[in-house]
């Protein structure tokens, strides 16, 4: 039985990694539908705005979010921050982030671990659709 | 009448005979005792004569030998003393002069000086006055002794004492405990060192070019001794007299026993000064190769990501096309397009950033008007926009002394800032540019009334690999305003940033006519 998700958020600077990776789970059709934000505040906005749950009665929220680490202004961590105190409210209490990275800093991978939400990482190249598959349902399974 | 003549009465004379005997006496004891006593001092005089001469030859053999040793041992001390050098390789001349002097150095003037000989006292490593210590030149024997020696010894290691010598005075470095980083291992090896305090009465013999070390109660070695370097709460050597027990001890020694110890106190701040310098030194290198394994994390880090944006972008046009997609196919393109082209612009940006600190530029006559120009062309065309205004003012009646490639990079970097965060919302986006000529520097202002930098990151504004607006697309490398730092700094002038949501105004001061 193949997994579906409710929606996915993908956070990014970059907009054709963000489209790269849109195109790959539409291919998977993994989940109803797929967010996307190129920074934390605006990322934070659509995931607290009380109006989302009305407009995507079934999609919201997202159970998985894919965060890239490494955007300007330690924007991933700035995200990582607050989205700890969003996810105090029950209707996050399930969603998961994987780390969506092209670089292999370690010290990074590291910190962004320490959250407890956080289930390891999808790197910006992943070999084919099916191995980002098994990294997703590992995350939101695992 | 007959006189009576009386008798003249007799003198009484002025001593009596037992008085004389006993002046005469008193006379020839003393002349006796006068002639013992200067007998004896002649005899004590000349037998410490002879004694401190014995000493003397016996000393200047000893030393000698010593040489002949250390001749023997000079690769390794040369290169413990390169290390030195060499560890200490920027910034400091001396080292840098001693380094390419080594091989012609004198090995004696490494590590010896004749106190009574009036040189200046000379520590071996890194001094230029090391050089004049002739004096102990084994190929000149006339000259060899005329006083106690003051050795400067790197110590071979705790089992072969050859670093002290009766009679001498030795002032010890303890090699390992110098805090050297990482030193070569053959140096670790060799040099592991040994400190005095532990030698109270141990002698140190030569034999057959061997040292040796062994207990020996006519050496008392705790007549005096100096603390000399203190590292890390670590005694790392000591200035120490060893001599032997039954030597007479003059005035003359005593005041040598003094001037050992200035000189050890002389010898410690030069030691601890040289010491400091590296360790100064080696933090400057520390922080520079810190900032330099920085900037090629980033500026790998900064090229991989659009390479594997490229790499992903190809197979997704493979892939489109594979299905008949053409329209998607041409879509992903123009996307491969602009990536190659915005990792054009940070390659570009990396050498410029490179260029900044290494470059030659020479200062050339510029005629401002054009080079403004010119520059709002290239801002224009690079961004390929013209949204925002650039005005330009001029005031200069002459051509300006300046490098012109750094006067270039400073305007368009600022320049194509104001544009690319530009404040779209306000209905008259602008740079205004003013260059004036003050004759003695240049007057560079850059006024814009965009997005402005946020109060929080001004204290980053000049560090590499940053973009201050999480909101708009990342569109330039993050390097430009350390390139205007650094060619600023290059040029001798200074850089003012005031900015707020209203926008930013930068403010150059640039020197005319010195570079």
């Amino acid at each position: 039985m193949s997994l579906e998700l409710s929606s996915i958020l993908i956070i990014d600077d970059n907009e054709d990694d963000r489209y790269l990776l849109r195109r790959m789970l539409r291919k998977l059709q993994i989940a109803r539908r797929v967010f996307e934000a190129d920074n934390a505040e605006t990322a934070l906005e659509l995931l607290s705005a009380p109006k989302q749950p009305e407009l995507y009665p079934s999609e919201f929220p997202p159970a998985l979010i894919f965060l890239d680490i490494n955007m300007p202004l330690r924007d991933g961590f700035v995200f990582l921050e607050k989205f700890r105190e969003l996810r105090q409210r029950p209707d996050y209490a399930k969603t998961v982030v994987l780390m969506f990275t092209s670089s292999n800093l370690s010290s990074e991978r590291a910190r962004a671990s320490e959250f407890e939400f956080v289930r390891g990482e999808v790197a910006k190249m992943p070999p084919d659709a099916e191995s980002l598959r098994s990294a997703i349902e590992r995350a939101v399974h695992g | 009448m007959s006189g009576r003549i009386e008798p003249r009465p007799l003198k009484r004379p002025f001593l009596d005979g037992a008085a004389r005997a006993n002046l005469a006496f008193l006379v020839t004891f003393l002349l006796f005792a006068t002639i013992a006593v200067r007998n004896y001092a002649s005899h004590v005089r000349k037998e410490r004569q002879e004694q401190q001469a014995d000493f003397k030859i016996e000393a200047s053999n000893r030393s000698l030998r010593l040489i002949h040793l250390l001749e023997s041992r000079r690769a390794l001390l040369t290169s413990v003393v390169a290390y030195f050098a060499t560890s200490t390789h920027v910034g400091n001349e001396e080292f840098a002069r001693y380094s390419s002097q080594l091989g012609e150095l004198p090995l004696d003037a490494l590590c010896w000086h004749s106190l009574d000989s009036k040189e200046t006292f000379a520590v071996g490593v890194g001094s230029g006055d090391a050089r004049s210590c002739e004096y102990f030149d084994h190929q000149r024997p006339s000259q060899v002794y005329s006083g106690p020696e003051v050795y400067i010894i790197l110590s071979e290691s705790a089992k072969t004492h050859d670093h002290s010598q009766e009679g001498h005075v030795s002032i010890v470095m303890h090699l390992d405990s110098l805090a050297l980083e990482d030193p070569p291992h053959e140096v670790l090896e060799h040099f592991v060192i040994d400190d005095l305090s532990h030698h109270d009465s141990t002698s140190f013999r030569l034999d057959n070019g061997r040292v040796s070390a062994e207990p020996n109660e006519a050496v008392d070695a705790s007549a005096l001794r100096y603390p000399l370097l203190h590292l890390h709460d670590m005694t790392v050597g000591y200035a120490a007299t060893l001599a032997p027990h039954n030597a007479p001890r003059s005035p003359a020694e005593l005041l040598f026993s003094i001037s050992v110890v200035v000189v050890g106190l002389l010898a410690g701040a030069y030691l601890r000064n040289l010491l400091s310098t590296r360790t100064k030194i080696s933090e400057q290198v520390r922080l520079k190769t810190a900032e330099l394994s920085q900037f090629a994390y980033r500026t790998t880090h900064d090229l991989r990501g659009p390479l594997v944006t490229v790499t992903g972008l190809c197979r997704a046009v493979r892939e489109d096309l594979t299905q008949g997609q053409t329209e998607e196919a041409l879509t992903n393109v123009a996307r491969i397009e602009h990536r190659v082209q915005r990792l054009d612009t940070l390659v570009k940006d990396i050498l410029d950033i490179s260029r900044a600190d290494v470059g030659q530029f020479q200062a050339e006559p510029v005629e401002l008007h054009a080079l403004a120009q010119e520059v709002r062309e290239h801002v224009m065309s690079t961004l390929s926009t013209d949204a925002v205004r650039i005005e330009l003012v001029v005031s200069a009646d002459r051509p300006v002394e300046i490098a012109r490639t750094r006067l270039f990079q400073i305007l368009n970097n600022l320049i194509s800032n104001s544009v690319k965060y530009a404040n779209f919302d306000n209905p008259n986006p602008r740079v205004s540019v003013s260059l004036t000529d003050q004759t003695t520097h240049l007057d560079v202002r850059v006024d814009d009334n965009g997005l402005g930098i946020p109060e929080e990151y001004h204290d980053r504004l000049f560090q590499m690999f940053e973009r201050f607006h999480p909101k708009v697309p990342a569109v330039g490398s993050g390097l430009g305003m350390s390139i205007v730092k650094r060619h600023v700094d290059h040029l001798g002038g200074t850089i003012d940033v005031t900015s707020s949501p209203r926008g930013t105004q930068v403010h150059l001061r640039i020197p005319l006519g010195r570079h």
